[in-house]
């Protein structure tokens, strides 16, 4: 591992490009505001005080949330402390990161300005920009891990929500954003094999590759657990096919590129599906005809997934997109609404009983690690970075425009995160357990569940099965027994707060759209998540056979695609049919797999740290912190699953309690109830064990040889830099969400000069 | 934020005024931050995009009509498709 990974003309590089040279062309405007300028303190007596006022309702706001000892707490409290929390963290932390580690350059242009092709690499005002990442990012996940996460207490799970965020979720979106600018745009996996050799890259591309896989299989399974038994959801869920299809003909031949219109049209379609379903879910036909095992909704979401990511993309993803994009915005601001308006009560404790255990009946495990995992999106997201890395960055207008785009589109999905968590909270504790138990401990109907939820000995819960029977009809559901996956819970808290300002009459309609979204999200991610795996495969394989390179040949494409799908299928199909309970045993490793690539993506940072010498060490603390903890939580969460004794926790312990049984000729054993189920659970913890292996050891590889790459830096004080050689830019914008005085100053000045020597980028316009 | 900068302009009118200016600036700038932020997010800007490229860049040449452009954009995502997050 001495050679280092570059070609042999990486000699030539320098540890940091020399930028002195960077003039703006003669003529024009400079293409910065001096950075000394705008990194100075400003401390006028109005912005102190107006930060010491953050500051003190934020310290306001956790007081209540960690010593208040009331019977209830408000949840406008959470969006208190997390609001204000972002402020401070993005005013004086993303800016000590971008003075200190970055040092964004303005003069140097960025690869949608010095490569620009009108396709991919297009220059973008910083506001579209914002929210084109963030529609990227922002999906189910920091929707269902907050949910599932409040069985321990509302106190971890939003410490970690919003503390997680500020230090490690948003520092890696920003970091992976930033490097990943300075190379042109390159991919993670591309960045890894730069920074760590072909060891350590290959095992990144192989984590990437496998944990998309998991991704997609888990994230179907919560769509499957929403509308399993469900006619009104498979009705509506079902609608949104002909209505993207629809759409997708309107925007090709009717009027073509009529993007906002066609989306208007879609999203009245869909709400007209969501009130649809609720009457043909009363029709004998309609539950005849759409009241679907869980096996059976399986099977058509595999058929679905192979069957969209085969077809074009302008026929069904990108006008479900347009959909999906609507629906969040609906989504956020309705959960804002929500909780700001309505402000409920949550009576969930600080801690819940299950926090000091490690035998949850929504997820089994101490709460180290456990709940790091549960809770990924919304606190630190691996996944961000293959977003961070490869689309977004081919788009920045100016290099110090990557803080707010990076850092801040982070904090935003952080809040979203935490709306999800206090409308989880805010649910009746037995429902809540009632819901997310596994239909294995309550017996999947309303008397067990009452028995069960009694029998775990919560304080202040007495559940009775009517009250469990009135939930469901109140939403038009033939029960809400076991509902596993996050997706009803969520749905119910967020009916249950609306209804406060609808009336009860709406709460069918209310839940019903909240698992519509989910479901449009999980299906986009879904597809898109196939198409990026089979493209990957594609690359793979045309090593053998450079054939599967060539995307027009369909064979290739069909071949790669069924491969995929069936990976993700088969797991799929194991979660579905998991004696178990499918997703509280498949979850852990949905977010380790998650968590596992903010672990590669935080490596790859620090390593293109050190190699800007040893004088760059004292700075690696920066990601050095997420990482450290991020690689504590997959390594532990990892050594439960393989090695803990417990069979709750450990998938091996678990396997080898099922092979004993059935090797002593027994026919049941806990809740499998014949010698196939017994099999089943065998077979699946299987599965799950040697995954968790295979995770662990990449892990371990990919960390190795990044350590291996930091040492090597600090032996040779540094390293070739693989950052592209500087271009001079010939455009200015600001950087933030609003201007400085200064940068309001050039601005002005840029706008003044000639049409013909400008970058033209819309949006812009000032004053 | 901005309203501790703009007193530094100095009308004679006073500081009050100015502050009161600087607060309308600062509505309008949110307001129009708010509506790209949402057009970014719906992408209904990107055959604006490619439009502005194209002024630019090839100056002169007839630019792709949208139904074209969406065409070739489209095709181009099934070429290399990009991730979409969970």
């Amino acid at each position: 591992m001495t050679t280092r990974p570059q070609d042999a003309g990486a000699q030539d590089r320098p540890r940091e490009w020399d930028t002195s040279g960077l003039a703006a062309e003669p003529g024009l405007p400079p293409t910065a505001v001096d950075p000394e300028v705008l990194d100075r303190p400003r401390r006028t007596p109005l912005r102190v005080a107006v930060w010491v006022l953050v500051a003190l309702l934020g310290g306001a706001a956790w007081s209540v949330i960690a010593l208040g000892r009331g019977e209830t707490i408000n949840a406008v409290w959470f969006v208190f402390a997390a609001v204000c929390t972002y402020l401070v963290a993005y005013r004086f932390y993303s800016h000590y990161i971008q003075r200190r580690l970055l040092r964004p350059d303005d003069r140097r242009a960025t690869p949608a300005e010095h490569s620009a092709n009108g396709k991919d690499y297009v220059v973008t005002d910083r506001r579209v920009l914002f929210g084109h990442h963030f529609a990227a990012i922002a999906g189910a996940g920091p929707l269902v891990g907050p949910v599932l996460a409040a069985q321990m207490g509302y106190l971890p799970g939003t410490i970690w929500i919003v503390v997680g965020v500020v230090l490690a979720g948003a520092v890696q979106d920003y970091l992976v954003l930033f490097f990943s600018m300075r190379r042109g745009g390159r991919s993670l996996g591309q960045m890894a094999r730069d920074e760590l050799g072909r060891v350590g890259g290959t095992a990144a591309i192989v984590a990437t590759l496998t944990i998309m896989v998991i991704i997609v299989a888990i994230l179907a399974l919560v769509v499957v657990n929403a509308l399993g038994e469900s006619p009104w959801g498979v009705f509506s869920v079902g609608m949104t096919i002909p209505i993207a299809l629809f759409m997708g003909v309107y925007l090709r031949r009717i009027r073509p590129g009529k993007v906002m219109e066609v989306s208007v049209i879609g999203f009245a379609a869909l709400l007209l599906a969501i009130v649809a379903g609720g009457w043909v879910s009363e029709t004998a036909w309609g539950q005849q005809l759409f009241t679907l095992d869980r096996e059976v909704i399986a099977v058509a979401i595999i058929v679905y997934g192979f069957v969209a990511a085969v077809l074009p993309v302008w026929l069904l993803l990108a006008p479900r997109d347009y959909l999906s994009t609507f629906m969040k915005i609906g989504v956020i601001v309705m959960l804002a609404v929500a909780i700001v308006v309505v402000r409920p009560e949550i009576s969930a404790p600080a801690l819940s009983e299950f926090a000091p255990r490690q035998d949850g009946p929504v997820w089994s495990g101490p709460l180290f690690p456990f709940l790091f995992v549960t809770i990924a999106c919304g606190a630190l997201s691996g996944f961000h970075a293959l977003i961070a890395s490869g689309t977004t960055p081919k788009m920045v207008h100016k290099e110090r425009q990557t803080r707010f785009i990076g850092y801040g589109g982070m904090l935003m999905e952080s809040f979203v995160a935490i709306m999800a968590f206090v409308a989880a909270l805010s649910i009746d504790r037995g429902i809540y357990f009632a819901m997310n138990a596994s239909a294995a401990a309550t017996g999947g109907d309303a008397v067990g569940a009452a028995e069960f939820v009694n029998g775990l000995g919560l304080t202040g819960v007495a559940l009775t099965p009517e009250t469990l029977e009135g939930v469901a009809s109140s939403v038009g559901e033939e029960s809400v027994v076991s509902r596993t996956g996050g997706a009803p819970t969520l749905a119910l808290g967020i009916a249950q707060i609306m209804q406060g300002l609808t009336g009860t009459g709406l709460m069918g309609f209310w839940y019903h759209f909240a698992i519509m979204f989910e479901a449009l999200f999980i299906l986009t991610a879904v597809d898109a998540g196939t198409r990026v795996a089979r493209f990957q495969l594609q690359d793979a394989l045309g090593n053998l056979h450079p054939r599967f390179r060539d995307n027009d040949w369909r064979p290739g494409v069909w071949l790669a695609t069924g491969i995929m799908v069936a990976a993700w299928g088969a797991i799929l199909l194991l979660g579905v049919t998991d004696p178990l309970g499918g997703i509280n045993t498949f979850f852990p490793l949905f977010g380790i797999a998650n968590q596992l690539l903010a672990a590669i993506a935080l490596l790859v940072c620090t390593a293109i740290i050190a190699k800007r010498g040893r004088h760059a060490f004292r700075l690696l603390w920066i990601p050095g912190i997420p990482l450290v903890f991020d690689l504590a939580v997959t390594l532990t969460g990892s050594w439960h699953k393989i090695f803990s004794s417990d069979p709750k926790v450990g998938y091996w312990a678990q396997n080898r309690a099922f092979s004993d049984a059935l090797a002593a000729g027994e026919t049941s054993f806990g809740t499998a109830t014949s010698v196939e189920a017994m099999r089943a659970v065998v077979r699946n913890t299987a599965v799950q064990g040697s995954l968790s292996i295979l995770f662990a050891v990449l892990t371990v590889i990919v960390a190795g040889s990044a350590v291996a790459a930091v040492l090597r830096a600090w032996r040779d004080d540094g390293g070739p830099t693989a950052e592209d050689a500087p271009v001079a830019s010939a455009t200015y914008a600001p950087a933030g969400l609003l201007p400085t005085a200064e940068e309001r100053a050039l601005e002005t000045e840029w706008a003044r000069q000639p049409a013909e020597r400008q970058l033209l980028v819309g949006g812009g316009g000032h004053g | 934020m901005s309203a501790g900068a703009a007193v530094g302009h100095g009308r004679p009118d006073g500081p009050l005024r100015a502050a009161a200016g600087a607060l309308r600036r600062t509505a309008g700038d949110l307001a129009q931050a708010l509506r790209l932020v949402v057009r970014g997010a719906a992408g209904t800007d990107r055959y604006a995009a490619y439009r502005r490229h194209h002024e630019r860049h090839h100056p002169g040449e007839p630019p792709l009509d949208p139904a074209a452009f969406w065409r070739a954009a489209h095709a181009e995502a099934d070429r290399t498709p990009g991730a979409r997050c969970c």
